[in-house]
């Protein structure tokens, strides 16, 4: 740790602990510091010692003042009349230290619930979750999937690893009691020991045997009020897809909301093979990763030696064939703690929990920070009216250090009041500020032993920050020169007050720009060509294998109703993502084989979908042959192989061979938030593998109610048994937006209120040196002045250090919103006039605040302001 | 006979337990060990500088100056009336919870 921020915590307990105390102190946060920054990065090992900070420091002031609390009530009292004397400063002050812990705490609240996530299972710390690192050609990424094999190995062979389970997830289902007909997300296949890894209590049946034969289900408490009202479900059946029934052998309690983990449905693990056969090679492979697995260790076991063990092991038993397929691979155990926030943006291409973390830490710091400074420069500002006091009480022998703790424990106070304040703030907003993250944040997150402490750390942390300054500036006057009349603050401490005001809106500037160009870069990809219009495209998945077996029946009847204009079927929509395969194109070598995305279509896909062929032709089903031969590739693949015309070559995979027909011009088959990567289109839809999974019709715009109901009735009629399922595909893809849109959101919110706080001082400022100024209004409109002149003349001064403000803020926010934007592949470009608009919008906000009192003081008659002369 | 609160009864017997390496980080590393929760790890601090002002703990520098840039470690040890204070405390528990079974069995 530097000696700067020694200095600071030294400077920050300095009232509430000895030197002893102090060292040991400094010593044990930079202990923290280090500890938590080998496991978990700087900036959440620097989170981990503010908090650790701020629960001493709780801690050492709360004995402090349970030891002199004769002295801190006559203090108290004295700051108490100071408040009610000047109740509109008092306001100021209040309001804007109030708002700010307000949206201090509710920031923490939400950070704490990020680091509460599956805090709830009782074995979390001896979790790991297994993951790999794969470089192929060049190309890193980490997943956190594994082998159907690897867990059971695992347990077989090392005594350290006590269980292990297996998790998949299976597509939305179609579940059916009775009359009882939904779909069903977050079903998933698990072996039974999850009840044994993971704390899920049962409240019907038991967690022993629960998932021990195939087609058994435990379901939540929620599942079984919604398919079986109140009643013991425990034997009944349920039935899957209109295909597999599942017995219920247990019901467990809702599974929390901050857990990763919300299964709605857990199916036994033994399933797989009825459903994937006995004999399929991913359950065998070793390197077909299509699991997540989650491990149990022994306590106090070490899992970077099982990591290497591990490593040994696949080297044993696949290393050849992953390295004559061009891949590297490292296995990997991720602690359970860290699947929340520390997940690596993976193919989904979402920003990882922990940063949202730090941009709403920054943030919140941001807006405590301007509320301390409108302290600062107000309490400095009309230090005139406190100079007669401390000259006083220094002519009677008051120390200067007695002093500075005197104005200290003023500003505590009033750093109390305003904590009262923002938890009533609190208590009020988080409804509305849970609706704009999207998920349930409530006071009862909030934990008394452990949050209480730093909201008072840091209720203390803002009352000392603002009133160190004023109180060393205040205890400093020279007790002649104080008590003599006309005392007038320095020029020094004037400047100083512009460099926080200049500070404040540099502040409120980089929000602003930062905001207004986030935004910018949701339009620029909400406005992108995405290479397919989704407009009027309604998708209907497909679930089970009888409604493969029927496409052809719906795809006729469907056919029927002119408003249905065509109709596709494939693998998967765009957004969906694709299977990645390795393809071995013409002129390659076999080391030298490509990953593709690879779907299959047919050729009304491409019509629906408004995809455009640009070179060479579409699938067509005259030609018998395009089923197993033909295939189309996007320009992003023919511009990688190097291929002038692409047309005609021959492209290997899995010992077939395909040519090329046509070149597809570039689509989204993965979200936005991912490059475009090569792909491949083939017309096989009956692919065993890659089975068809949606039917996507393009209706006409007029009566799309009436041609969705033609569209139910015919589902109705084809497959009696399955509730009707359908989406558009333009909003199903603007969906992964959303998450942006959240942020921007919260973003937009906390500006509007770091401009608000900041507005509050400038006010408070504005009327202060107009209350200075009022002689000088005078004489000059005496002398003929006009009532502009004045105006600009109080307004100038204002402008200036918000240009100023400016001037910093722009590289400062460049460099930040750029780091931000690697994220994207998309990047909109930073254009100047968001710089430009922010800038205007700041200064008129400002000038607005201060128009007001300057317009007030410049239009006063000379005689009323001059009249005590 | 004034009892001492728990927290800082554990706080007291963890610097006994250290001996000679009682400072901070261990300190609070022998609490979290022994109570089995990291939660309030920064607020023990109030509770030592207690302690040190009822004279039931001293801290010394270390002579030497400690492996972090010359910064003296600060070491704590029990003064006579904090191990008095202890004896008296493991005297009361013990007579206080002799007979009791395992209430965690017992409920």
């Amino acid at each position: 740790m530097n000696r700067f921020i020694e200095k600071i915590i030294s400077g920050l307990i300095s009232p509430f602990a000895d030197d002893d105390v102090k060292l040991s102190l400094i010593e044990y946060v930079e202990n923290e510091y280090l500890s938590a920054k080998e496991v978990k990065g700087m900036a959440a090992a620097l989170l981990i010692s503010v908090l650790r900070f701020l629960q001493a420091l709780f801690s050492l002031f709360t004995e402090k003042i349970s030891w002199s609390i004769e002295m801190f009530k006559n203090y108290f009292k004295i700051g108490f009349r100071n408040l009610i004397r000047q109740k509109g400063y008092s306001f100021i002050n209040i309001s804007g230290l109030a708002i700010g812990l307000a949206s201090g705490f509710i920031l923490i609240t939400y950070i704490f619930s990020e680091f509460d996530y599956d805090n709830f299972h009782e074995k979390g710390e001896r979790i790991y979750r297994l993951g790999m690192n794969s470089t192929a050609r060049g190309e890193e990424f980490t997943w956190f999937s594994s082998t159907f094999v690897l867990g059971e190995e695992m347990k077989a062979n090392y005594p350290e690893v006590e269980d292990f389970t297996r998790i998949r997830y299976l597509p939305r289902q179609a579940v059916n009691y009775k009359e009882n007909s939904f779909y069903e997300n977050n079903v998933i296949l698990a072996d039974n020991s999850i009840f044994n890894i993971m704390t899920f209590p049962f409240k019907y049946g038991s967690p022993e045997k629960a998932l021990e034969a195939p087609f058994a289900v435990v379901i939540t408490e929620e599942m079984a009020e919604k398919y079986f009202g109140n009643n013991d479900p425990v034997g009944e059946i349920l039935r899957f897809n209109a295909q597999h029934d599942y017995t219920v052998t247990g019901v467990i309690n809702n599974i929390p909301e901050n857990s990763d983990f919300r299964m709605n449905m857990i199916c036994s693990m033994q399933t797989i093979y009825s459903l994937w056969g006995q004999d399929d090679p991913r359950l065998s492979d070793w390197i077909s990763y299509n699991f997540s697995t989650l491990v149990l260790l022994e306590e106090g076991y070490d899992h970077r030696e099982l990591e290497v063990k591990i490593n040994q092991l696949l080297e044993e038993k696949a290393g050849e064939r992953l390295r004559s397929k061009g891949f590297t691979t490292v296995l990997l155990l991720q602690p359970f703690s860290d699947i929340h926030l520390f997940t690596p943006p993976s193919r989904g291409g979402s920003q990882g929990a922990i940063d949202f973390v730090y941009v709403f830490s920054a943030i919140s710091f941001f807006i405590i920070l301007i509320a301390c400074v409108n302290f600062m420069n107000l309490s400095t500002a009309r230090s005139f009216n406190r100079a007669r006091e401390v000259g006083m009480r220094k002519v009677f022998g008051a120390q200067r250090k007695k002093l500075i703790k005197q104005f200290l424990s003023e500003s505590l106070l009033l750093s109390f009041i305003s904590l009262f304040f923002a938890m009533i703030l609190v208590e009020l907003t988080l409804p509305y500020i849970s609706s704009l993250a999207g998920r349930e944040l409530d006071i009862s997150y909030i934990d008394p032993d452990w949050h209480i402490p730093v909201f008072i750390g840091i209720t203390i942390l803002v009352g000392i920050l603002a009133g160190c300054y004023p109180a060393v500036y205040l205890s400093g006057f020279k007790p002649v020169s104080a008590i003599k009349t006309g005392f007038k603050s320095s020029a020094g401490a004037s400047r100083f007050r512009s460099v926080l005001v200049v500070f404040q809106f540099t502040l409120s500037v980089i929000l602003v720009i930062g905001t207004g160009l986030i935004m910018n870069q949701l339009d620029h990809m909400q406005n992108m060509d995405f290479g397919f219009n989704g407009k009027d495209v309604v998708a209907i998945p497909l679930r089970s294998r009888d409604t493969i077996n029927s496409i052809h029946t719906l795809k006729n009847e469907l056919k029927s109703n002119p408003a249905v204009l065509s109709i596709g079927v494939a693998s998967g929509l765009p957004g969906w993502g694709a299977q990645y395969n390795d393809f071995l194109p013409e002129g390659f070598s076999r080391s030298e084989m490509q990953l593709m995305d690879d779907i299959q279509a047919d050729a009304g896909f491409f019509e629906t979908l408004g995809l455009t062929i640009v070179n060479g032709r579409c699938f067509s089903e005259d030609i018998v042959s395009d089923k197993e031969r033909a295939m189309i590739i996007n320009e992003t693949a023919a511009k990688q192989f190097g291929w002038q015309n692409p047309v005609g070559k021959t492209i290997i995979r899995n010992g077939q061979n395909f040519t090329v027909v046509g070149i597809v011009r570039d689509y989204h088959i993965r979200s936005v938030f991912n490059m475009i990567r090569p792909a491949s289109i083939m017309n096989n839809i009956n692919h065993q593998w890659n089975p068809p999974r949606v039917i996507a019709v393009r209706i006409s715009p007029d009566d799309v109610t009436g041609t969705i109901s033609h569209i139910r009735n015919v589902w109705e009629r084809v497959q009696p048994g399955l509730p009707f399922d359908h989406f558009f595909l333009d909003s199903s893809f603007d969906g992964q937006f959303r998450n942006v849109r959240q942020s921007i959101s919260i973003f937009s919110n906390f500006t509007i209120i770091a401009i608000v706080i900041a507005c509050l001082g400038l006010f408070g400022m504005a009327s202060y040196t107009a209350e200075q100024r009022t002689r000088e209004i005078g004489i000059r409109k005496t002398l003929g002045s006009s009532v502009k002149r004045i105006v600009i003349l109080l307004n100038r001064e204002t402008v200036k250090l918000i240009l100023m403000s400016n001037f910093i803020a722009w590289p400062v926010t460049y460099f930040l919103v750029d780091r931000y934007m690697q994220a994207f592949p998309y990047r909109a470009e930073l254009t100047l006039s968001t710089f430009f608009i922010s800038t205007i919008l700041i200064i008129l906000i400002a000038l607005l605040t201060v128009a007001y009192q300057s317009i007030r003081s410049s239009i006063t008659n000379p005689v009323d302001s001059l009249r005590y002369e | 006979m004034a009892f001492l609160p728990k927290i800082e009864e554990i706080l007291l017997l963890a610097i006994w337990k250290l001996g000679d390496n009682a400072y901070g980080i261990t300190v609070i590393e022998q609490v979290e060990k022994d109570t089995g929760t990291t939660w309030l790890s920064g607020s023990i601090y109030g509770a030592l500088t207690r302690l040190k002002k009822n004279g039931y703990v001293k801290t010394s520098k270390s002579e030497k100056p400690a492996e972090q840039r010359g910064r003296p470690r600060i070491y704590y040890t029990l003064t006579k009336s904090g191990m008095d204070k202890l004896v008296l405390a493991q005297q009361v528990t013990k007579d206080v919870w002799q007979d009791v079974p395992d209430l965690k069995k017992a409920r």
